[in-house]
């Protein structure tokens, strides 16, 4: 009985919205005119669509390096931040602001920092005798500062694994100093096996969100140029469904970006689930 | 020093501002089981991290087997160590687990793997070696940190009070357990513990450790019945030894108006030790009168709480009897067995 107003809400802002998604996916409608009918030729259609693919490509090329990139950040400072002290502190602290502000205020942050003309980056680019304010505008120079913005969004990762860390014992790294194994070695067959499944769930999560959180950035930096080399899969849909006003079409694009997502998503669950499990089989 | 696997000369430790060992020495000699007992804060752990090298020491001297190694990091100083918690890396298995250091050495898989087997076969672990630690008792669990420690070439293994978080009948079986490796082994073994029961069992001679000094080295028999101080005498004996204050008069001792037997010594006041095990009631008119607080039954003996002159609270250890003694009853103390410290510093005066 206490779970009625939670399933009613459930039901009435996750799985109708996604039903009526799903549905709507089959069909053509702009909002004025009554839905028609397409089948599964909306997606032949999408398939077919050279900016659906290009946009495809852009996110999970800039998921692709910029979630690597942020998980290797966020470990190799929670090794540096590992031990406790105000230092430690202060770094967490501002490693997690840009989290904690909107993205919006973030990103356009990082509007200024890349303005092709008088953003500091640009500035730093010409003097190392890079110029700073055409390679910023090319097709590379955006998707690279999207990979940028989101790969080093690793506050929260950080936290996670500056805890996961704290977690291990230290009498294991005693021990193995008394063996004899180098830090490297100690990273190696400690650290890194214990903290494993945490960085594989934290892989999994983050391209879950990829979708998510890549739209904003790209919306207020890029705005998808030059020419869609930067366009985000989710842009892409909002571009159809509230520039357009092809919302049967948007729709479309959204099951297809929870198909991608489930594709990827299943499998590594189901790694990780075996992973635990075998940890916890006594032999 | 020939035949010394481990000697320490006038080490000092600082954590922070804080000295927790002065001037410390120690002498341990190849293939003997010594133990250092001593409450929380002795220092006792503290003594084996700076051995080990997981801490630095801020003077001072440390040999092992002959060689100054104060200055080595802890995998270059050759020894095994033993921690209160097991400390297995969970995702090894209980072979790999073994093998860890010597692989990480550099030595063969298969010579590791042959060693680790020789050694699980002392410890009658062959069972578990393909197990996750997680899988084994805490019994289990220590036997194979043991078997990681002697793996460890040089012979020379710390245990940092390795029996403390298993259960007394545990306790019981792996000190036994200890005894028979290290006669196998022949290692040298520096083993600290809180527990009086686990040093009398497990050294061939024992340092009771306080604040950081060294106050008696011996063995067992002597630490028990020739303690240097009532610092000493009160740690090893369980319950703890009778401590009673007497005072001269003229050139008599007495407890309240008692009459005691003491040794002819200079000062105004000492302090007389009786073992519970000492005193015993008797009908002599000069025995002590006393009200019995409290009876414990052990099993085969039980222990009397009593009070006597000024409200000083006794324990008396007898043999279990069929009836409980009188609530007011006279007990004597064998002062034979009796000792004798200043009232001061605790140092043991000759009877």
């Amino acid at each position: 009985m206490k779970l009625i107003p939670l399933a009613l809400a459930l039901g009435l802002l996750v799985f109708a919205p996604l039903l009526m998604t799903l549905a709507l996916g089959l069909f053509s409608f702009d909002g004025l005119a009554a839905p028609q009918w397409l089948g599964w030729a909306a997606y032949q259609r999408m398939l077919d669509d050279a900016l659906f693919q290009q946009s495809l490509r852009n996110s999970l090329l800039i998921a692709a390096l910029s979630i690597p990139l942020r998980l290797l950040l966020a470990l190799g400072l929670s090794l540096l931040l590992q031990r406790p002290g105000r230092a430690s502190r202060a770094a967490l602290l501002i490693s997690l602001l840009p989290v904690v502000v909107p993205t919006l205020v973030w990103a356009t942050a990082w509007l200024w920092l890349l303005n092709p003309h008088f953003g500091p980056i640009a500035a730093a680019l010409d003097s190392w005798r890079v110029n700073g304010a055409s390679w910023l505008l090319s097709a590379e120079g955006a998707r690279s500062s999207l990979i940028l913005i989101l790969g080093v969004l690793a506050g929260e990762l950080l936290l996670i694994l500056v805890v996961a860390r704290r977690q291990i014992p230290q009498a294991w790294y005693d021990l193995a100093a008394l063996e004899g194994v180098s830090r490297l070695g100690q990273f190696r067959l400690i650290s890194l096996p214990l903290m494993a499944p945490i960085i594989a769930l934290l892989a999994a999560r983050d391209f879950a969100m990829t979708f998510q959180t890549s739209f904003i950035p790209a919306q207020i930096v890029t705005k998808g140029g030059p020419q869609f080399m930067s366009t985000m899969l989710p842009q892409y849909v909002y571009e159809n469904s509230f520039e357009y006003l092809r919302f049967g079409y948007a729709a479309t694009l959204s099951n297809a970006m929870l198909a991608i997502t489930l594709v990827v998503l299943v499998p590594q669950a189901l790694l990780l689930w075996r992973w635990l499990k075998r940890d916890d089989n006594p032999t | 020093m020939s035949g010394s696997a481990l000697s320490l000369r006038n080490v000092t430790v600082r954590l922070g501002h804080n000295t927790v060992l002065e001037d410390f020495n120690l002498e341990v000699a190849a293939g003997e089981r010594l133990v250092l007992a001593g409450p929380s804060g002795s220092g006792k752990s503290t003594l084996l991290r700076a051995i080990a090298g997981l801490i630095p020491i801020s003077a001072g001297e440390i040999r092992i087997a002959g060689r100054p190694v104060q200055h080595l990091p802890p995998g270059q100083r050759a020894v095994g160590m033993v921690f209160q918690q097991a400390a297995l890396l969970p995702h090894l298995s209980v072979l790999d687990n073994l093998t860890f250091g010597l692989r990480a050495r550099g030595m063969r898989k298969a010579a590791a793997v042959q060693r680790a087997r020789d050694v699980a076969g002392w410890l009658e672990i062959s069972a578990l070696l393909e197990r996750r630690p997680r899988a084994l008792s805490g019994g289990e669990q220590q036997r194979v940190a043991l078997g990681r420690a002697l793996l460890r070439e040089g012979g020379l293994i710390l245990l940092d009070e390795p029996l403390s978080q298993l259960d007394a009948p545990l306790r019981a079986r792996l000190r036994e357990e200890l005894l028979r490796v290290h006669g196998l082994s022949q290692a040298t073994m520096l083993h600290v513990t809180h527990d009086q029961h686990e040093a009398m069992a497990l050294g061939d001679r024992i340092g009771i450790l306080e604040h950081g000094r060294l106050l008696q080295l011996d063995p067992p028999h002597a630490i028990y019945a020739q303690p240097h101080s009532a610092a000493v005498a009160r740690f090893i004996g369980s319950p703890g030894i009778n401590l009673i204050p007497l005072a001269r008069q003229g050139d008599r001792w007495h407890w309240g108006d008692h009459l005691v037997p003491g040794p002819a010594t200079e000062g105004r006041a000492l302090q007389l030790g009786i073992r519970p095990e000492h005193l015993k009631p008797s009908d002599d008119p000069t025995a002590w009168p006393v009200t019995l607080k409290r009876r414990e039954i052990l099993g085969e003996r039980e222990l009397w709480y009593l009070s006597g002159h000024d409200d000083l609270e006794l324990v008396a250890s007898q043999p279990l009897q069929p009836t409980p003694p009188p609530a007011t009853l006279r007990i004597a103390a064998d002062f034979d067995q009796a000792l004798y410290f200043e009232p001061g510093d605790g140092r043991r005066i000759p009877a």
